[in-house]
């Protein structure tokens, strides 16, 4: 049973707890994405580890994020994630290999033209992902300043820690 | 529209009146096709029990 809340405060404390558990299904449900989307198109890549810990809670700078923008950091971590592995799939693994996850996100104007190109690119190479890419790329496209933290913070993790990303081109040759 | 869809709409459109975020709500309806099953009932799980505390609360 539900407990009762008796003011204002308590309700909205409780509809936080709500909003942080949508965050963390968003994060896995991103993750799963992105895996099933890497395995299918590059067999070997793995960076789910890399946005999921993007999404955890916190920002290059270290601030603590509340459930909403939790949220709406997976959902973004989500979209550049599957992104990038999108833009990877046609590549061979050795210049995946020597293709950072900077040398992608870095050079990524988001916008317009951005999200057309992700669409286009998940229509070609992973139609079962492109409409759950769209959906989410026009949830987030408003969220430029956030969207800005999230790419300098999967960039700062993966220059700091590519094991974030793994690539094994052996057992996959 | 599947009954669980149903559910799902009729749920957030409650929510959306005692002012949970609209943007967040309707972008969980417009991906909801494209989870899984067990995904979706988690997500209109989570939904309906938010309804529920808050109805409870008032």
């Amino acid at each position: 049973m539900e407990p009762a809340f008796e003011t204002d405060t308590e309700t909205e404390v409780a509809m936080e707890g709500f909003r942080e558990e949508r965050a963390e299904m968003l994060q896995d449900i991103t993750k799963r994405k992105i895996a099933e989307t890497a395995l299918l198109l590059t067999p070997g890549l793995d960076i789910a580890a890399l946005a999921t810990f993007a999404a955890r809670g916190e920002t290059f700078v270290g601030k603590k994020l509340d459930a909403r923008e939790r949220l709406n950091y997976a959902a973004i971590a989500g979209f550049l994630g599957l992104f990038y592995v999108l833009q990877l799939s046609g590549m061979e693994k050795e210049a995946i290999a020597a293709r950072g996850i900077a040398a992608t996100l870095g050079t990524m104007e988001f916008g317009p033209d951005l999200l057309e190109k992700a669409s286009a690119l998940a229509r070609e190479r992973m139609p079962s992902a492109a409409s759950f890419m769209e959906k989410t790329g026009d949830f987030i496209k408003d969220k430029q300043s956030l969207i800005e933290d999230v790419r300098r913070s999967m960039i700062e993790l993966a220059t700091n820690d590519p094991g974030l990303i793994s690539l094994n081109l052996n057992e996959h040759a | 529209m599947n009954t669980r869809k149903a559910k799902l709409h009729e749920t957030i459109e409650r929510l959306i009146a005692i002012h949970e975020d609209a943007a967040e709500l309707r972008y969980w309806e417009s991906i909801f096709d494209n989870l899984s099953d067990q995904e979706q009932e988690m997500v209109l799980s989570n939904l309906e029990h938010e309804l529920a505390a808050v109805k409870e609360a008032q």
